[in-house]
């Protein structure tokens, strides 16, 4: 095995791209670490101790450091023992996504412990980067601006259950790409972390803000000398979790440090900010012919009318990608730039908007959202996720995805405490809940057809009714599945009005269906109309069948009422054998109220649902699972009626 | 196999119409603008996104083998959509054994006019990639903002193969096939997006002649032959856009195509395949040393191929590196894939037959093809490679350590009827796995629940598989979940029976224990599961509902009466319930789920329910018979499958 020579080569490659001061701290670490690595391989615990982890980190040490000319080096190292399967399929060929233009590639060491000794760094007769592969993002395959932005697989050697993995690189860049250094590092991840060490250092006279959050340990500061400074978060034995796959907002629950340092005092801690947006306002006023476009577009339209065909047409226009590096890691591009070669990042796609915008004279700016709250004003570029677009119109001020429908307002006023637009935050962004009513009359025929009215109103945020903005065929669809709800093989027949101005959506449908065909034992099955769905659809964490674990907070944004009457009047005929049970549901997080009674021979469902929080923590989440797993559910729990003797 | 080598000689007079080609890529801009018009616009062409307006290939093999490859095609823009897509173009290549060149790139305006682009204005880079990381590349060109009705006309050069193959030395030493001389290839017509026109043309020496075949419905296609070279020429117009139905399998089986191969017959190709990689599998010490401890236990051959089969399987897992020279068609060698543990199925295989010849085991690499079949044309038409272990008999027992993962078969059954070739200095014809019937991939539900007379359920469920299901259970317990997915995910097949369903325990067999199939039990309960009323209780069958719900691959692409594509679910299997439901005190069978069977080429069902002592039991047991269901026997599926889903949706009723 080559391994000395292996380190050797890198650490050169590494001096000839780093300072001296940085060279050798890193090589006094690896040097000093050596000891310490094996002594963690030898007291790693063994598979049936951890029974339930896929892997463990026995050493996870993240440095990131921030040069006095604002160059940013971070250095990663972590010491993987592998347990089974599925660590084995999906852990041993990270990914290591950098910008091959700006910044460099060393990695340091990668190697593998197994069982029996073997260190395995490289194989026989290849050069040791034979398991480093360069591949280009799967999301930027088409853009071809873009394609300086890579990925270098590291491909783990000689794997086998218990093996231990050292894997340690640097990314650095080769010019400042900044006038700081900012970010949100996690602290907890899926495995359970043995040693985790985060530092941040900083030169000199640099100014800096952190903090701690969700549990996150505090920050140790050390002092240099010569005036630079180390921040230092450490922990130990940090258990993994598993997280939903719809938590979007980490930084609300994981443990996390979070930083912002600048190097230009007068610039101060929101200087990264301003050198944002004007680099926005810059690409924007880039925009070629989209002026003339712009004409083109809104000739005849009026008033807000202007804002939703620039926004369509936005949407139109160019193919979205999404690739994290892109938000602060890339110049925006100039607006016609973006509008000639038909694909945006988000920041570009906000960039088209906005230069449309300010060509019609309508009112924007961009804004962004944090992946933690935001807290009254202070933010660091690290730790914001989206940029968005903030739009003035006729009656108020929105928030604008221009990938997205407008309908679809991804509960962004229900995030308001994520939203970055110094110097002020988005106080105007109030919190409202949703609010949807329902209200139906239905008539149940001898010959077992069904019809009647059924109007549903939405008002506030959300996105119950997301494809009613949308190209008609969606609506359609929409209202078949409306449909097919209240009575199989149901048609349907109705029209939507989306007021954006009110944020209302009035949705009215005429129903005609059946006949219902009775079950084989002669029961006459109703399907319960559960306006509780709706509150599911605006709700993805709970939307079908919601599992009974959680460990991540559910992020509605908004709360939410809903109300339903409906009434099903009934042929003389027939008589009810069964209806959903009436019950009440009240705990802290909100009530629910199922009513359902029989007047003459009409049955009367009542149903109100009144959910208080926009944000539910995984503790509550059952509170909240209990209220809202359907009353009924299809085979159960339902409306039978049966023909009179 | 002998194979027919399908000639058609032509008169002289025919010759011309060869010249179509040719002659079409000397059209004037108004003959291309007029063909673009004709091409008409998205409502014409059931609102695709793009039409092509022609797609024309010629191609000259020399001698060598070296393949000229030159193609020219004209896109029209019909939306919006068509407009994101085509706003960029990418052409991959490798360049260890091919290059590509553009060389003519122009837009013909729907405005009028048409701009002419540099076709060296690219961005080079790697391909996106993922589990293989060969090295591969693509040329990426952003094109000038398009708009509805403009047309891109692209003319490319290649020359080479598009997998990897050897090269030593000269200029276009490394672009020539490793197979000298000879040439092979699949045309597809059908596409995402409609065709107007579709042309292929290629050029062999006299002394290479094609032997080809249509297949999945029709072309036209002509011969010539002429001094020096023989001509061919297939072609199709007003192709419609082709969308794989759900489950379909890979569009070679489906979609019009011509399988081509101057190789005369598969034990050439089998002897060639033979020679590239029979100094691949020399074992060292250090492998040797492992097959001494795998093995020595064992009483024969057959333990120990299983044995090796079992370790390559479990150690070696699939990433494939690049080893330069030769990648792409052979078989890393054995000491290699021992020191990195790592490849892509070849080498995988490859390992395998290291290790059972170290144990005194003859074996040899084969090509199969996963996902669809191979023609009778010696053509290249494979995309997996698997280990032949030769039998005292002169048969062959296949071996797929790639797919054999957590299984208790030597060959998985998800593979059963595949073609193979297998490389051997003799030579060996195309052959085929046999059939598996249902009952070798079983999967089934023992399920036993108490009902009370609230309607509330509690029980325990059973789960064992065989064959192909005794794997896929163990990979819910060991590779599809991480350790703390594994119980939210069996839960998800218990809300899908209600969503007031709760997971009370979880017990599992050793999901590493390969000597017997694996289990694993569910105890739960339903609050208010059976629908209380007039003295009655309906309930239905918790274990039918998981069945359909989850367990039964056909289910969610059999809602459709018709199919014009095979419904390809891999393997033929059967699926069984055997529950019982004890009643509350009192109650009895009021009203039955009614009794339904059936029985056809592709399928058949039976089911029942009975009430016995308090307890009522029922029986469903399904079988899909094919692993491809061909579109004329689809029928017999849907019609099962409607019935099953039937019994899964009636209610029982009890009454008191």
């Amino acid at each position: 095995m080559k391994r000395f020579v292996m380190v050797a080569m890198a650490l050169f490659a590494f001096q000839a791209a780093a300072s001296f001061t940085l060279f050798a701290a890193g090589a006094a670490r690896a040097e000093s670490g050596e000891d310490a690595i094996l002594d963690l391989i030898r007291n790693a615990p063994a598979a049936e101790e951890v029974p339930l982890e896929d892997y463990v980190l026995l050493l996870d040490e993240t440095v990131i450091s921030l040069h006095g000319d604002g160059r940013v080096e971070r250095r990663r190292h972590q010491l993987i023992k592998v347990m089974n399967e599925w660590a084995q399929d999906n852990i041993c060929d990270p990914r290591i996504a950098w910008d091959t233009r700006n910044q460099e590639l060393v990695v340091h060491r990668l190697r593998t412990f197994m069982n029996d000794g073997t260190v395995v760094e490289r194989i026989t007769g290849f050069d040791e980067d034979h398991n480093l592969s360069q591949v280009s993002p799967d999301a930027l395959g088409l853009c071809a601006d873009y394609l300086h932005h890579q990925e270098t697989v590291a491909t783990f050697l000689g794997i086998e259950f218990g093996c231990v993995v050292d894997f340690d690189y640097s990314i650095i860049d080769r010019k400042p790409r900044g006038r700081g250094l900012s970010g949100i590092e996690f602290l907890q991840g899926e495995a359970l972390a043995l040693s985790r060490r985060l530092e941040v250092r900083l030169p000199a006279g640099a100014g800096a803000e952190w903090g701690s959050f969700n549990g996150a340990p505090e920050c140790e500061e050390t002092k240099g000398g010569d005036g630079s400074k180390i921040l230092r978060w450490t922990l130990s034995n940090t258990p993994g979790h598993r997280i939903n796959t719809d938590c979007s907002s980490r930084g609300d629950f994981v443990p996390c440090a979070v930083f912002n340092a600048w190097l230009d005092e007068e610039a101060g801690p929101l200087g990264w900010f301003r050198d944002f947006h004007k680099e926005l306002e810059d690409a924007a006023d880039q925009a070629g012919d989209l002026a003339p476009k712009t004409a083109e577009i809104i000739d005849g339209a009026e008033g807000n009318d202007r804002f939703y065909r620039l926004h369509d047409f936005a949407r139109e226009a160019v193919r979205p990608i999404r690739y994290e590096s892109l938000l602060f890691g890339e110049p925006a591009r100039p607006a016609a730039r973006v509008y000639e070669t038909a694909y945006a990042s988000q920041k570009d796609h906000v960039v088209l908007l906005w230069a449309l915008c300010r060509a019609a004279g309508i009112k924007s700016w961009p804004m962004l959202l944090s992946d933690f709250n935001v807290n009254g004003g202070k933010g660091t570029a690290g730790a914001m996720k989206e940029v968005l677009l903030i739009v003035v119109l006729d009656d108020g001020r929105y928030l604008v995805d221009p990938a997205a429908p407008l309908s679809s307002d991804r509960a962004m006023d229900t995030q308001s405490d994520h939203i970055f637009t110094p110097p002020k935050t988005s106080k105007a962004f109030n919190i409202l809940p949703a609010r949807v009513t329902v209200t139906g009359k239905l008539c149940l025929a001898d010959d077992l057809s069904l019809k009647g009215d059924i109007k549903v109103r939405q008002s506030g945020p959300g996105n119950p009714f997301l494809s009613l903005a949308g190209p008609a065929g969606d609506r359609d669809a929409y209202f078949a599945d409306l449909a097919a709800r209240v009575a199989p093989g149901g048609k349907a027949a109705g029209h939507c009005i989306l007021d954006l101005a009110r944020h209302q959506t009035t949705y009215s449908l005429s129903v005609a269906a059946g006949p219902i065909e009775p079950a084989p034992n002669g029961n006459i099955l109703l399907p319960v109309i559960d306006p509780t769905d709706l509150v599911r659809s605006i709700m993805p964490a709970i939307a079908d069948r919601p599992p009974s674990w959680r460990a991540c907070p559910v992020n509605v944004g908004h709360p939410i009422n809903v109300y339903a009457k409906l009434t099903i009047d009934l042929s003389k005929g027939f008589r009810v054998a069964s209806l959903p049970r009436t019950q009440q549901l009240v705990n802290s997080f909100g009530t629910c109220v199922y009513t359902w009674k029989i007047e003459e021979n009409s049955i009367e469902c009542e149903i109100s649902v009144d959910l208080g929080k926009g944000l539910v923590e995984a503790a509550d989440y059952p509170k909240l699972r209990s209220l809202l797993i359907p009353p009924a559910d299809g085979a159960s729990n339902l409306i039978v009626l049966r023909k009179k003797d | 196999m002998k194979q027919r080598q399908l000639r058609l000689m032509l008169p002289a007079a025919l010759c011309l119409a060869l010249l179509f080609p040719a002659a079409a890529w000397a059209q004037t801009d108004q003959e291309l603008k007029a063909l673009v018009k004709a091409a008409g616009d998205g409502a014409a062409n059931g609102n695709a996104e793009l039409v092509k307006v022609f797609d024309r290939t010629d191609i000259d093999v020399e001698a060598s083998g070296l393949s000229h490859i030159r193609n020219h095609t004209l896109t029209k823009v019909l939306s919006a959509a068509g407009i994101r897509s085509l706003g960029a173009l990418r052409y991959d290549y490798d360049p260890a054994t091919n290059f590509i060149e553009i060389r003519k790139l122009r837009i013909l305006r729907a405005a009028g006019g048409i701009e002419e682009l540099d076709g060296n204005d690219f961005v080079d880079a790697v391909q996106p990639a993922h589990a293989i990381y060969w090295g591969m590349r693509m040329k990426v060109f952003s094109l000038p903002r398009l708009e509805i009705g403009d047309a891109v006309e692209v003319e490319t050069y290649k020359k080479g193969f598009l997998i990897a193959y050897l090269g030593d030395g000269g200029d276009d030493e490394r672009y020539i096939p490793p197979m000298r001389t000879h040439y092979y290839d699949m045309i597809l017509f059908e596409e995402a997006n409609p065709i107007k026109e579709k042309t292929y043309t290629v050029h062999t020496v006299k002394s290479r002649p094609l032997n080809f075949e249509v297949y999945n419905g029709e072309c036209s296609c002509r011969v010539v032959f002429d001094d020096e070279k023989n001509h061919y020429t297939w072609s199709k117009r007003d192709l419609p856009a082709v969308h794989a139905e759900p489950r379909a399998p890979d569009n070679w089986d489906y979609a019009t195509k011509v399988v081509m191969a101057t190789v005369s017959s598969w034990e050439e190709k089998s002897r060639w395949f033979d020679g590239a990689n029979k100094d691949q599998f020399e074992a060292n010490d250090a492998i040797r040393a492992k097959v001494a401890e795998i093995t020595r236990d064992c009483a024969d051959d057959d333990e120990k191929s299983t044995l090796l089969l079992r370790w390559v399987a479990a150690n070696i897992r699939y990433s494939g590196l690049s080893m330069g020279e030769g990648e792409g068609y052979t078989l890393h060698p054995g000491w290699m894939i021992f020191e990195e543990r790592a490849g892509v199925c070849k080498d995988i295989a490859g390992m395998l037959i290291t290790m059972m010849r170290a144990a005194g085991i003859e074996a040899y690499p084969a090509m199969t093809m996963a996902g669809a079949r191979v023609e009778r044309i010696a053509a290249d038409q494979f995309n997996h490679c698997v280990v032949a272990r030769a039998m005292p008999d002169g048969s062959f027992k296949m071996y797929d350590p790639t797919w054999c993962p957590l299984t208790m078969d030597d060959w998985s059954l998800a593979e059963a009827e595949q073609h193979y070739v297998v490389g051997t200095p003799e030579g060996e014809t195309l052959s085929a796995i046999e059939y598996h019937p249902p009952e070798d991939c079983l999967i089934r539900i023992d399920s036993t629940a108490t009902l009370n007379g609230d309607g509330d359920l509690e029980g325990t469920m059973r789960f064992e598989g065989r064959g192909y299901n005794d794997t896929w259970l163990r990979r819910q317990l060991a590779s599809y979940n991480n350790r703390r997915a594994v119980r939210p995910a069996l839960e998800s097949w218990l809300l899908a029976v209600s969503p007031r369903a709760e997971l009370v325990d979880l017990a599992q067999g050793d999901y590493r224990d390969l000597t017997k199939p694996v289990f694993f039990t569910i105890k739960y309960r339903i609050p208010g599961y059976g629908l209380v009323y007039d003295n009655k209780i309906d309930i239905r069958s918790p274990a039918v509902q998981i069945l359909v719900n989850r367990l039964v691959r056909a289910e969610s692409a059999t809602h459709n009466e018709k199919r014009t594509q095979p419904l390809f679910l891999y393997l033929a299997a059967r699926h069984v319930v055997e529950e019982t439901i004890s009643l509350p005190a009192g109650y009895s069978l009021d009203h039955a789920a009614a009794a339904r069977s059936a029985d056809n080429e592709a399928a058949d069902l039976s089911t029942g329910v009975s009430v016995k002592d308090g307890a009522m039991h029922v029986a469903c047991s399904m079988a899909v018979k094919k692993r491809s269901t061909p579109p004329e026997a689809y029928h017999g599926l849907f019609e099962v499958m409607k019935k099953l889903r039937a019994f899964r949706d009636e209610t029982i009723t009890v009454a008191r």
